[in-house]
């Protein structure tokens, strides 16, 4: 049995110390707004906050996350959150969406490092989260706009 | 030589079996592929088949007010659910914020493609074109029933209802929304004949609307395909062969079977599927997996190759879809600057 303390909930899971972080929240937990893109740390479209660090769920082993706060994009919350969220909503960020909530995982922890942004370290903090749509500007404009918001 | 699909193992179906299999389990999403079918059924001089305009097949709207469309489209991110509720939402001249949307159950009879149907199947640029004159007449037909349910309710003639933004008035005193009625609105015959706005009166339709599928992309609830649970599921992650085309001739599953989670491991014609109780162990069980490929029939050509037809096939004359008047002529005559 494994302890994963998500969204402020502790949750036993009987799965192996080694599955991968990602198919625990999905398949055991049935959070299914973290994403599978890859599976090598390489797409970004499944960020999670591990004690509030931008962590890639494929790459991470149920034993490594235990005893971390573990926070996905369905237990978000705080004026950042709320910002970034507001932001994505209000321009329209989305296409698909498959990656965004990874993007919104990632400028979450960017803002939380970096109140005031600029262009380049935008597209610095979010050059690993990719998106197939290429709203990339409508991010960077959003990023903006919750900085703005919350300054 | 020119590219042909129908003698690849993948494409071994006809167009039309393709779409109503698809159909059978779920709607279909239809390849770029198949664009040349639509633009074929675009060019028939009677237009696309008329669909049903039953509001209650395509709207539901509830006591807290808000209007949901049922979308018999896929919404990609191409937003085609924000286009459909904007043609219903002029029509019914309801409120933007109130609008919202699901998707259409699986009912092709209903929920059929007006150009490529009867299947319920989203792609090749047809779904606002096919939809164009169906959502507005739900739109159009759900007010005319507001209009009737209020007229009938107050005791005035039809001409004095008024709806705005989804408020229904007869300019004295009475006054009701949309979920107040809707009731009482929905059991009104639906009318045989409904008139639409003339574009003069537009006010959502080629505007920008903010999208309907925003909130449920940014909160991690909207669902995609790979999200769907349902009790009991197994996950299949389908082991494929390098080179496409391939077929699986046999396979040694023992290694896969040994991993926990791996339930059962199935041949299908373009691969081998592991299937486990959940994803992680359908993958391991993938990886474990042997399987041994026949390669004949399979593509050989390389990159090059392939762009080399390409541009020789680009050469020649393609498809006509429409044909009406002299274009060449046209051309000819036409200021140019």
């Amino acid at each position: 049995m494994i302890t994963l303390n998500v969204n402020g909930e502790s949750h036993q899971l009987d799965v192996s110390p080694e599955m991968p972080l990602l198919w625990a929240i999905r398949d055991k937990l049935n959070l299914t707004g973290t994403k599978f893109g890859c599976g090598h740390a390489m797409c970004g479209a499944c960020v999670v906050h591990l004690d509030g660090e931008a962590a890639r769920s494929c790459s991470i082993m149920v034993g490594e996350a235990a005893g971390k706060k573990i926070t996905t994009i369905e237990g978000i919350s705080g004026p950042v959150a709320e910002a970034v969220t507001h932001a994505w909503q209000s321009l329209d960020v989305v296409q698909c969406g498959y990656c965004q909530s990874g993007q919104i995982m990632s400028a979450i922890v960017l803002l939380n490092e970096n109140k005031n942004p600029t262009d380049e370290d935008i597209n610095l903090g979010m050059e690993g989260n990719i998106c197939r749509c290429g709203t990339y500007l409508r991010i960077r404009r959003a990023i903006h706009q919750a900085a703005k918001a919350l300054a | 030589m020119r590219v042909n699909l129908a003698t690849l193992p993948f494409f071994d179906f006809s167009r039309r079996e393709f779409l109503k299999g698809a159909a059978a389990t779920a709607g279909a999403f239809v390849l770029g592929a198949y664009i040349p079918f639509s633009r074929e059924a675009f060019a028939q001089e009677q237009g696309p088949a008329k669909g049903p305009y039953d509001p209650n097949l395509f709207l539901k709207i509830e006591t807290d007010n808000s209007v949901t469309l049922i979308s018999k489209h896929f919404e990609m991110g191409q937003g085609v659910t924000t286009g459909l509720a904007t043609l219903v939402a002029e029509e019914l001249d309801a409120d933007w914020s109130a609008m919202r949307f699901a998707f259409a159950p699986n009912e092709p009879a209903v929920y059929n493609n007006l150009v490529f149907g009867p299947v319920m199947g989203t792609g090749g640029s047809t779904s606002m074109a096919e939809s164009w004159e169906q959502a507005r007449k739900v739109g159009a037909a759900a007010r005319m029933m507001f209009v009737a349910a209020a007229a009938a309710k107050w005791n005035v003639p039809a001409s004095a209802i008024k709806i705005e933004m989804g408020v229904i008035s007869n300019g004295s005193g009475h006054r009701a929304t949309f979920g107040e009625l809707a009731a009482d609105a929905m059991k009104t015959p639906v009318p045989t004949e409904v008139v639409l706005k003339p574009s003069q009166q537009w006010q959502l339709i080629g505007t920008r609307v903010p999208r309907l599928d925003s909130k449920g992309k940014t909160t991690g609830t909207a669902v995609f395909a790979g999200d769907i649970r349902r009790p009991g599921m197994l996950t299949a992650v389908v082991k494929r062969p390098e080179q496409f085309g391939a077929k699986p001739v046999s396979f040694d599953a023992s290694e896969a079977k040994k991993i926990a989670g791996v339930v059962d491991v199935v041949q299908i014609s373009r691969g081998v599927a592991v299937l486990g109780t959940d994803t992680w162990a359908a993958m391991r069980g993938c990886d474990a997996l042997k399987v041994t490929w026949d390669a004949s029939a399979a593509e050989k050509r390389s990159t090059s190759e392939i762009l080399a037809e390409y541009r020789q096939l680009a050469g020649q004359p393609g498809l006509v879809a429409p044909g009406r008047g002299d274009a060449a002529a046209g051309m000819a005559r036409a200021a140019k600057s």
